[in-house]
């Protein structure tokens, strides 16, 4: 439904998450060209001989990876593995203009019933690695466990769309009894037709259904094998079964793991790799070092190394890609009506500091990457078959570009805010408080660079308060010691609502950032027609209008950066595909050339 | 009879001891803000939230859940790791303390034998040319970071020169004796910091020994400057070096943070640093009194060496 969203801004934008990758052949921002992709794709039709040995070696924060139980798993390197070793209903890919799609996988086809709430799913015949047939009951079973109150899973909150989902993952595991929580499970509408029919009925039509279960998180278990493995269902793989087109062959807590080809995957004949180690490596140089001795398929620069492997003056075998990540990174304001400085009621003085912001300047020159955000739906998201940035202008851009950074324009909006909250102080006996973290130098500088943009825009005084780290930042927040506060946010699954959703009544931002039920209340009126809507055109349309409320009307947030993702890949390995949500590097159809 | 009296005393001590640092390090870490499933939990719907804290007991309050703690160490179970699924500290130990511990063991072997070698020499050869070159690259090696020495031999070692792995440890058969020019690297990096530490804190001390009349007694009596050395000096200069030989070693066979996540050695240093950061009460309690017992033992077993070495102590009055 939500989250992984990383608290602070620069965990998602600097977290060493290796994998975090982009379409090799698509998915580009303008400074990907085009041109580059297609150069891929000419030297792909060309003459190609597969090489002898078709191992590779993936760079992977192992330490990240916590569980192979993919219902438990809520980390990305989790869902990159899980992806590699098991085959839910339909598999991410990216199309040949570089939009996500969803490919038959498990399910070779689906319908879905006119007023979108009704899914029935034809498995193809594909077995388990112990040679049992992975059948429509796997999937019933793996939805009721994540559901489950008593597991605790992150994830449990991706049945809710289902009739009798939200029942079941809201129960009380405390109050509730054993019998409760077991009819609970036995009326949640998924029901396995035969071994290869599975249905499930949705409450209302929900086309984001589709890009949840795409999720390792709603892929198949076998409860047979979760019982016999007891304890060690989490962290020994030797008690796991697999039907993806790896298995896993060894692994190292916190270090590696191998996977080796699954020679009994129904589609094994286009699997050429024949292992894969997905390995930690901390240090940015070392990673560098192994890259260059050609020791690494694909590499995720960072930090200093992210300017020369983009601007590909690191000499080197290797093709670069600069694309979207599904992410947005923003400012809240304090609106539980405690805000230090008490200013932040006024939708002219947020509308004031979000227009005072120089996203472009200060992408450019901070992070020298990343995109300036004018709304809250990053591009790359897909609304069904539409790219929702294609279609929809980013709502703040026109109203920046009118006031276009004029100091006294912006002055004189803050003043009127002031005026209709009855406030009558000279700007500079104004102070409002920043909450941050931040131990890096270039948190420092992010920090610095909006303090400086806000006191010389409006002559306030702002009062950065960074936390050293985060459990000292949430206690702050928590209290409501703050005006504007810090986070980013990024997608579980494809669709515009994965980003607006948390500012409805059952969405995060209510503790997470400053909201209240009030506020959340005008949300669901807004996005009320989501619900019996399954046009793509129409939901686009109300999308559109709660990004606005979002960002402009109410001013619930500045956005203000899109992270990005830069991924080199060897040229010696080709087919790698990294889908905007999902596995951030699909190799599963990946080969090495000479 | 009265030494085996000393023993139990020591044995007794030892116990009161660990149980005050494990009460200390539990509440330390209940005083500290934040918990481990707080940055986990803050993205999650209320309901999912509150059944994620009942499954680990952390919505009891904090003297209920030291009860538990204690009552469970006790029996030698430190509960399970919150952030890490299915591990408590013993499998943590079981799977990652051997590369470890092997590393460590080469590392103390090879710095330290060095490290009393350069010594020597620098004593013997006090203030020529080699005394210098010793204090020189002693004075190099501690200053310079660990990590920096193990990128640039990894850079240019191992990536230019590719006369060694860049990463990577011996695994399965090859654990404990094989799989070598995986481990050159890192107990080059390792051992530098015991090379130099040896080195000055033998030659300081022989250097005091040396003016002592008994060694000139020795000269004078006719001995050669080998035996001078070998007999009357070396022994004399030990009392310094087994004070902080057994601590070198106990400490470099629970890991090595730095070297162990540069070279991607699946070993046991990173989680030092990672439960006390994640919160993770087990895993620190487990690591913190397994560190105390090691400490406290050794100072016991040191007392016991400082006897042999010289017979002026006594174990008890």
């Amino acid at each position: 439904m939500k989250k992984r969203l990383m608290t602070i801004l620069l965990s998602s934008v600097l977290a060493v998450s290796m994998l975090a990758g982009c379409a090799a052949a698509g998915a580009g921002t303008a400074e990907a060209p085009a041109a580059e992709a297609g150069e891929a794709a000419a030297e792909a039709s060309g003459e190609e001989v597969l090489a002898a040995d078709q191992t590779i070696q993936i760079p992977w924060t192992a330490t990240n990876f916590y569980s192979f139980d993919n219902n438990a798993n809520y980390s990305e390197q989790e869902i990159q593995l899980q992806s590699m070793v098991l085959e839910g209903l339909v598999r991410p890919g990216v199309d040949e203009n570089g939009n996500d799609v969803l490919r038959p996988a498990g399910a070779e086809s689906w319908d879905i019933s006119d007023d979108g709430t009704v899914y029935t799913f034809h498995l193809r015949e594909y077995y388990w690695s112990d040679g049992v047939q992975v059948t429509a009951q796997n999937f019933v079973d793996s939805w009721k466990r994540i559901g489950d109150p008593r597991n605790a899973f992150d994830f449990a909150s991706f049945i809710g769309d289902i009739v009798g989902g939200t029942e079941l993952y809201t129960m009380d595991a405390e109050e509730a009894t054993d019998a409760d929580i077991e009819a609970a499970m036995d009326a949640l509408a998924v029901e396995a037709l035969d071994d290869t029919t599975l249905q499930v009925t949705l409450k209302s039509a929900a086309p984001q259904f589709m890009s949840m279960i795409s999720t390792t998180y709603m892929d198949p278990v076998r409860l047979d094998v979760i019982e016999a493995a007891g304890d060690m269902y989490d962290t020994d793989p030797s008690t796991h079964v697999w039907c993806g087109p790896f298995v896993v062959s060894e692994f190292i807590k916190d270090n590696q793991v191998v996977l080796t080809k699954n020679e009994s995957f129904w589609d094994a004949e286009n699997v050429k790799l024949t292992e894969v180690t997905l390995i930690n490596i901390e240090e940015v140089s070392t990673q560098n070092t192994m890259f260059q001795n050609n020791e690494l398929a694909a590499l995720q620069p960072s930090g200093d190394y992210v300017a020369p492997y983009r601007d590909g003056t690191i000499a080197g075998d290797y093709t670069t890609v600069n694309g979207y990540f599904p992410n947005v990174t923003y400012f809240y304001f304090n609106r539980q009506g405690n805000s230090t400085s008490g200013l932040m009621e006024s939708q002219k003085i947020r509308l004031a500091l979000s227009l005072a912001c120089n996203r472009e300047e200060f992408t450019k020159v901070i992070f020298d990457r990343n995109n300036p955000a004018y709304g809250f739906v990053p591009y790359g998201v897909m609304g069904g078959s539409l790219n929702f940035r294609d279609d929809v202008a980013e709502p703040l851009k026109p109203v920046f570009d009118e006031y276009a950074l004029d100091t006294e324009k912006l002055q004189a909006l803050f003043k009127e805010g002031m005026e209709e909250l009855g406030d009558t102080r000279d700007l500079s006996e104004v102070t409002l408080t920043y909450l941050c973290t931040g131990d890096s130098v270039i948190k420092k500088q992010q920090q610095d660079y909006w303090k400086n943009v806000w006191e010389t825009t409006f002559g306030i005084t702002v009062n950065v308060d960074v936390k050293g780290d985060s459990s000292l930042f949430r206690e702050a927040r928590n209290a409501g010691e703050y005006d504007i506060g810090q986070a980013g946010w990024n997608g579980d699954y494809n669709d515009p609502i994965a980003f607006l959703e948390m500012w409805s009544s059952h969405g995060t931002s209510i503790r997470y950032s400053g909201w209240t039920q009030e506020l959340a209340a005008v949300f669901d009126e807004i996005t009320a027609d989501l619900a019996t809507t399954t046009d793509d055109k129409a939901r686009e349309e109300i999308f559109a209008a709660a990004e606005k409320w979002v960002v402009l009307d109410e001013v619930a947030a500045i956005p203000y950066m899109y992270t990005d993702t830069i991924i080199c890949i060897s040229n010696k390995v080709k087919g790698i595909e990294c889908p905007f949500v999902g596995p951030r590097l699909d190799f599963s159809r990946a080969y090495v050339i000479e | 009879m009265q030494t085996l009296k000393y023993i139990l005393k020591r044995l007794v001590e030892m116990f009161i001891t660990l149980f005050i640092i494990a009460t200390a390090t539990f509440f330390l870490l209940a005083a500290v803000p934040g918990d481990p499933l707080e940055s986990r939990a803050d993205r999650l719907p209320e309901s999912v939230r509150n059944n994620l804290y009942l499954k680990y007991g952390l919505d009891k309050p904090v003297l209920e859940r030291y009860v538990i703690t204690m009552k469970g160490m006790l029996k030698g179970d430190f509960g399970e790791s919150v952030t890490m699924p299915g591990y408590d500290i013993s499998r943590l130990l079981k799977e990652t303390l051997a590369p470890s511990a092997r590393l460590g063991l080469q590392t103390v072997i090879i710095g330290i034998t060095v490290g009393l070698l350069l010594g020597v020499l620098a004593a013997m050869f006090r203030g020529t040319w080699i005394d210098y070159l010793v204090i020189f690259f002693s004075v190099l090696m501690i200053s310079v970071p660990t990590l920096i020495f193990g990128l640039l031999l990894q850079k240019y070692v191992a990536g230019r020169l590719h006369l060694f792995p860049i990463i990577g440890w011996p695994k399965g058969k090859d654990l404990w004796l094989g799989g070598w020019k995986y481990t050159v690297l890192p107990t080059l990096t390792g051992c530098f910091s015991y090379i130099a530490t040896y080195s000055r804190l033998l030659k300081t001390s022989m250097l005091d020994v040396v003016g002592q009349d008994y060694v000139l007694a020795a000269r004078a009596k006719g001995l050669s400057e080998a035996q001078v050395i070998r007999r009357h000096v070396l022994r004399n200069s030990f009392i310094p070096i087994i004070t902080s030989l057994p601590m070198s070693v106990a400490f470099a066979l629970t890991g090595s943070f730095f070297i162990e996540k540069i070279i991607s050695i699946p070993g046991f240093g990173r989680y030092y640093v990672e439960s006390v950061q994640s919160r993770d009460l087990s895993i620190v309690l487990g690591q913190t009194v397994l560190m105390a017992a090691l400490y406290v033992v050794v100072v016991f077993l040191v007392d016991i060496l400082y006897t042999l070495v010289d017979p002026r102590i006594r174990l008890h009055k």
